[in-house]
Order: C-alpha cells, then structure tokens, then sequence
C-alpha cells in the first residue's frame, strides 16, 4: 500500500495535469468578478430593538477553484506534507474521523477523482495555504453560488434532489454536472463545503450567554431572522455551518480553495 | 543506622533540586501532545511588545479568554470573571490570558493600558495580539464563535477555557454565569 501511494505521489508530480477531472473543463481557479453581496441573517439587534435588515456589502473580485478539491489532489498534499497524514496529524486539528477510509496516504480504490472528505477545517486550510491560497469566506462562497441571480431555480431544485438521497451513497466524480455562469461546478449537490469563517455563523447575541430570555436570541436563532425563510437550501448551509466545529469531519464535508485577484 | 538514612535523606534532597528544574525546562521543551494547544505554530505580542508563542505558556494553568477592548458589554464582564477567579484562587499559581479579536484596533499599547484600567496584575495577566490567521486558528482550537459585525466590533462567543501547563484544555465554561469557586474546582491539583 505504501508503494501505490509512493507511486501516485511521484505520477502526480511528473503530470500535475493529470488532477483534473475526467471531463474537459478547465482545471484550476476561475475569476468572480467584484459585487455586492445581501448576507443571510439579519444584524443582530440591540437590546429592545428588531432586527435590521441585512444591508448589501462589496466584496472584492477573488478567484475560486471551479471543482471542489479532490481525493488526488489531497494525496499529493499529503506527500509534501506528511504532518497532515492520517495518522500523524495532532488530534487539537482533527477528529478521529479524518481521512477514515486512507490508507497509507491514499484514497480508497477508485475515489481519486472525487471530493476529498472527511478533512477538518485546519486540514483544508493547511491545503489551501500550502498552495498559496485559501478558504473561501462565507459571504463569497455564497456570492459565488448566487451567480449574479443565474439558475437560482436550478440550485434549489439541485439541492433538494441532493437532501432527499439517503447518505451512504458513494460520492461521484467532480465535474459530472454544469458549471455556473461564473464557470464553478458541484457548488451543491455533491458534498457540503468548508468556508474559512464558517463559525461566524451562530456568533450572534445567543452566544453571550446561554440562558438568556432575550428575545435577540431566539430571533438570531431561528427563521425570523434570515434573508428569505423560504430559501430552505440556504437555511440548511447556515445550520450545518454553525452546527461545526474546526476539528470535525464528515463523510460528505469538503472544500475547495479561493485566491486573491 | 538512624545516621546513614538521614545522610541518605539529605543527599536525595539535594539531589532533587536540580532534577526538578530540569524536568521542567524539559517539559516546556518537550513536544506537545496531539491535543495541546501549543501546536498551533502562530506568533503573537503581548502588552509589553514582547514577541512569544503558545508554548511561552507551558509550565503554568492558564485561563483564557478572547475579546477586544473597545467591546462594551460583553468583555468587560469576561474580564470582571477572570478578575474573580484570580481571586478566589490565589496560590494556585493560574495564568490569565486574554487576546484580542481585533488586532488592528488593539495595539500592545492599548492593551497595556487596559490591562492598567481594569487594574489587571501584570504579574498574573497577559493580553495578546496576533494577525488575524493567529487569532482565526486559536478562536477555532478554542470553539469561540465570532464575526465582525459591521460597525467596527465583533459578535463573539462568551467562552472561559482552562488550560492545564501542556496546553490542554481541562474545562470550559461557555457563558457570563460563573461561580468563581466552581471554576477554580476544576483547576487540577
């Protein structure tokens, strides 16, 4: 086992390109241009008063990889980076979930071209950095996934295909369905992504203090306090968001990077 | 034989000082367990402009709180919390930290001069300052949930942790309801 590993890690050197995914898409980032983004959840009121209404804030253009990252593409980290293999990555970043069915640094037969999961927030970002970027924030991955208004029928109808097939399914390959108008592929539909401030989802005024009968608290906790209530997609990636700790790992939790432009 | 048992007695006494003191340099240089906070590898200054690492707080039990100092509600009562756990557990030799989540607003001068405001002995306190990756991965170690909210401070979780000295986390209490007494309980021996 250890050898296939060694033998995956070198072909991945020689022939990077050999990461993309099966299909003819471009590999690697594509640019999202600069917009103004509504954030989901309105601000959290003061004391007495409602909630405002979320206000439309500028984001800059950034770049975005176009499939989440895949099993290859994790392998290959991992073969410069042993410190986040299986087995020797610290238990403060990672849960005993992580990287459950690898062996040896490889991905279970027949996996490499699917989404990595399974990965702690620390160990995505440790990617993403190691290949001088980042996670993407909340606000642009949500931006990125809006698509300027484009096929937002089709992420609702994607999406609720997706909730309604039981887990335990095996993943597919990345890249199977259409991009989106900013050329991103498998936004929904496929696994749950990681953002890098996925825990400011449920910092709001609940928080300060767990047994408060504000009524700031039970608005910030529930559908009376979002964008659209009837965005159930959209509800349901703020709830895993804030149900997450950095550490944990899930079977149908991944990732892919953002860049600056 | 009364004699060459107090003779031995003596010996290993004197023996034990260097032992221990070297045991505990050993121990802050050992490598961190897989669970202590010391792997995080971030950088950070305190309110002194000292430059040190997570590791600098091996050998002492410290308790830990995120805030920033221009915060109005909240902090202040993370801050009167900690004040009542240093009191109610003098002589145990507890550290108190607390680090900003606004690191451009709170330079090493601010927090100095919070620190004096609030009368925080600089003995026993210690209020860091990292760039914003430093503060994101320790907030995420720790589990403290926080946002900017848009009018220049921060949404952030009320969270007390205590660190055992190899930067383990032995207990945390996550809201203002804090029983000084109760806390210190949790403190190991």
């Amino acid at each position: 086992m250890a050898r296939r590993a060694a033998i995956l890690a070198t072909f991945l050197a020689v022939f990077p390109s050999a990461l993309a995914p099966a299909c003819a898409a471009p590999a690697g980032m594509a640019p999202v241009p600069a917009g103004a983004f509504t954030p989901f959840f309105k601000m959290i009121p003061a004391k007495g008063q409602r909630g405002a209404e979320p206000r439309p804030i500028a984001l800059k253009a950034f770049r975005l990889d176009r499939f989440p990252v895949t099993s290859a593409q994790f392998a290959a980290f991992l073969a410069t980076n042993p410190q986040w293999r299986r087995e020797a990555a610290p238990r403060l970043f990672v849960d005993p979930n992580y990287l459950r069915r690898w062996r040896e640094g490889a991905p279970a037969a027949g996996e490499a071209l699917a989404p990595v999961t399974n990965v702690s927030w620390f160990a995505a970002q440790a990617f993403c950095e190691a290949r001088g970027g980042r996670l993407p924030t909340t606000d642009e991955w949500e931006y990125a996934l809006a698509d300027a208004g484009r096929g937002r029928d089709q992420v609702t109808r994607i999406s609720l295909d997706w909730f309604a097939r039981p887990n335990g399914a095996r993943l597919g390959e990345v890249g199977q369905g259409a991009a989106n108008g900013y050329g991103l592929s498998d936004m929904v539909g496929l696994v749950w992504e990681w953002t890098e401030d996925f825990s400011a989802t449920g910092s709001g005024a609940e928080q300060r203090n767990t047994s408060s009968k504000d009524d700031a608290a039970f608005c910030g906790g529930g559908a009376a306090g979002v964008r659209d209530p009837a965005d159930y997609p959209a509800l349901m990636r703020y709830a895993l968001r804030a149900s997450l700790k950095a550490r944990y790992t899930q079977d149908n939790l991944g990732f892919r990077c953002a860049g600056d432009e | 034989m009364l004699r060459a048992l107090l003779v031995a007695w003596a010996i290993s006494f004197a023996l034990s000082f260097p032992v221990m003191a070297h045991d505990h340099a050993a121990m802050a240089q050992a490598a961190p367990s897989g669970a202590s906070l010391f792997n995080l590898p971030s950088h950070w200054t305190d309110q002194n402009g000292h430059a040190l690492t997570l590791r600098d707080l091996a050998g002492k039990k410290s308790v830990v709180a995120m805030g920033y100092t221009s915060c109005p509600d909240i902090c202040p009562l993370i801050v009167a919390n900690m004040a009542a756990i240093e009191k109610a557990a003098q002589g145990r030799g507890l550290r108190f930290v607390f680090v900003t989540l606004d690191p451009k607003g709170d330079t090493p001068e601010k927090l100095k001069a919070y620190a004096e405001a609030h009368g925080l002995d600089p003995a026993d306190w210690t209020l860091l300052a990292g760039n914003d990756k430093a503060v994101r991965d320790l907030a995420a170690v720790l589990g403290v949930r926080y946002r900017a909210n848009g009018e220049g401070g921060f949404d952030h979780s009320a969270l007390l942790t205590l660190l055992n000295e190899n930067g383990e986390v032995v207990y945390q209490k996550p809201d203002m309801q804090v029983d000084p007494a109760d806390f210190v309980a949790h403190v190991p021996h």
